[in-house]
């Protein structure tokens, strides 16, 4: 039984997040300021490395709770993939970091900790927040020229488990005895700076330090004995369970969220190589090798001529970990329902009334006929988990 | 210390920068944070931000002013998609309890003191004029890396999101090829 989390999209009206949300901003703030975060010179002190406190607040926090959650959900109060977890886009990682870092460093405080410290009226983080309202008008404004960055290098939603393809436990317990050795390293590296800047250095390995780094040298061991005794600790993986979609629905997909779907043809390859395809779709052949390494989280679509029997299936999709759904009307039910100007009033029939009201504006979306798409109307999202055969409501 | 800083009330104790009151362990510290970062998860289903609000304080003090430039804007109208205000958002909530909670903590920690936070050897004006460009720079990054600290690297962190962590290494990497070069606005 998912206990957690309590708010799940959907669940509650959104204004009721506002109250929680107040409640868990005060007790983030107050943390951070008895931490020693609403001042710029022991945050700057990070950069100079004889106050090592951002490092090891951050990690430290970082590590509690890959934790907690790696117990909540294992112990099954939580449902992890109920979470919102940031999508990763590479290069705009990288780049948005390495310029935040300069910021950091030239003003002292980080947007969160300038908000602590203006409360600890400190009026260079006034200033400093003043600038992050400014910068973020200035993104906004210069959004023509830099949008095409911004959602360039998209991976979707990509964990280090996806990549490496390791369980959460296992993960967690190498994080954990990584911040271990990473906090004896950072006292040692503080000691080393602070006696040749003529600092003291903080005496933070006392007993409270010691028994945390205990607890987390316990928490790896813990993770790791788990992996080990259990032979098969990510048993959870669905089997493969094909829903069906309908060419509407995979259409809207196409318009609304792209990088939500890999799109395969599943003709015979050469007529998939010869023949018109649905958008963004890929030859089955040129891409059943890669199906074991591609990320779950995508939907994988995939259509013949008409409807695919769930039998005749290529096998190679099993090697796919993520949902896998086949489009009900194939191939010609694209042409029919989407590049035909008018569709036969039976197909149109057998869709479902939502679907059919989007038959119009997807015609004209994809072949460029005059009525211009409406920005899509507020709709419940597309869920990524279907169920077994019958459409999405 | 020198006597001509106002930033703090000049305490004897040379640890941590001279920086008044007894603070947290940090591994203290750290522990304590994660557990609410680990409530955030439980409770609401994500993790904490700080920038988000900002982006959209500044969408709102825009649409105060052109409400129509805000409505073409590619990037600005999804905060006021249906007409809503773009401050009706849990971040901004969050962003109103993170100050409530620092200035609570400043109070009854003897740190809430009126002042500009500077090295000895810096000016008030300089040491404004860069924690000004400082924010501006973090203004645009945040938006371009999707979050900040709070949202990006400590909150996808957790859930190791690769994205959070390449941000995260970053952020570090950043601040420390810049540390030479403003070593004199801190030491």
């Amino acid at each position: 039984m998912n206990l957690f989390p309590i708010f799940v999209d959907g669940s509650f009206p959104a204004a009721l997040q506002f109250i929680p949300a107040v409640i868990i901003g005060f007790f983030f703030g107050f943390v951070l300021e008895r931490s020693g975060f609403g001042n710029a010179r022991i945050l700057a002190a990070q950069f100079y490395l004889h106050n090592m406190r951002v490092f090891k607040v951050m990690f430290g926090a970082i590590v509690t709770a890959a934790v907690g959650l790696a117990i909540t959900s294992a112990t099954g109060l939580l449902d992890m993939s109920a979470l919102f977890v940031p999508e990763t886009f590479a290069w705009p990682h990288l780049v948005g970091g390495l310029l935040l870092g300069c910021g950091f460093i030239v003003s002292g405080y980080c947007p969160g900790t300038a908000i602590v410290a203006a409360a600890s009226a400190k009026w260079d983080a006034v200033v400093t927040l003043l600038g992050v309202v400014v910068g973020s008008l200035v993104f906004g404004e210069m959004y023509s020229l830099i949008g095409d960055f911004h959602v360039s290098s998209a991976m979707s939603v990509f964990t280090v488990s996806d990549w490496l393809g390791v369980g959460m436990p296992l993960l967690v317990a190498a994080l954990a005895l990584m911040a271990v050795g990473a906090f004896f390293g950072a006292e040692f590296v503080e000691k080393l700076f602070a006696t040749r800047s003529k600092k003291v250095k903080e005496a933070s390995m006392n007993l409270a330090g010691k028994q945390i780094l205990a607890g987390l040298a316990g928490a790896a061991v813990l993770g790791a004995v788990l992996f080990l005794a259990l032979p098969t600790p990510v048993n959870s993986e669905p089997t493969p369970s094909y829903g069906v979609v309908s060419v509407v629905q995979v259409a809207q997909m196409v318009v609304e969220e792209p990088r939500s779907l890999y799109i395969v043809d599943g003709r015979e390859n050469e007529t998939c190589q010869n023949s018109k395809r649905l958008p963004y779709a890929i030859c089955l052949d040129d891409v059943a090798a890669d199906l074991p390494y591609m990320s779950p989280r995508q939907m994988l679509v995939i259509y013949g001529d008409e409807m695919l029997d769930e039998s005749v299936l290529p096998p190679e999709l099993a090697d796919y970990g993520g949902p896998v759904a086949v489009v009900a009307e194939g191939m010609a039910g694209w042409n029919e329902l989407i590049v035909k100007r008018e569709p036969a009033p039976e197909m149109l029939a057998s869709l479902a009334p939502a679907d059919r009201q989007l038959v119009g504006a997807l015609h004209s979306f994809f072949t460029g006929a005059k009525v211009k798409v409406q920005p899509a109307a507020p709709r419940p999202k597309v869920k990524r988990k279907l169920k077994k055969s019958g459409g999405c409501s | 210390m020198n006597a001509k800083n106002v930033s703090t009330s000049a305490p004897p104790a040379l640890e941590n920068d001279g920086v008044a009151g007894k603070l947290w362990n940090p591994y203290l510290g750290g522990v304590a944070l994660g557990l609410v970062l680990l409530a955030s998860f439980l409770v609401l289903g994500h993790g904490i931000g700080a920038s988000g609000a900002a982006s959209r304080l500044g969408a709102t003090a825009l649409n105060a002013v052109a409400p129509e430039h805000v409505a073409e804007s590619t990037y600005f109208s999804k905060y006021t998609e249906g007409g809503a205000s773009p401050l009706s958002n849990w971040l901004v909530f969050g962003v109103v309890g993170i100050f409530l909670g620092g200035a609570v903590a400043s109070m009854t920690g003897g740190r809430q003191k009126s002042g500009i936070v500077r090295g000895p050897r810096i000016s008030v004006g300089a040491r404004l004029a860069l924690a000004l460009t400082g924010g501006i720079v973090m203004g645009f990054a945040a938006r371009l890396a999707r979050g900040c600290t709070s949202g990006q690297a400590l909150s996808g962190g957790a859930l190791f999101s690769v994205g959070s962590w390449i941000f995260m290494l970053s952020v570090f990497a950043g601040g420390y090829a810049l540390a030479l070069v403003v070593r004199r606005q801190w030491q």
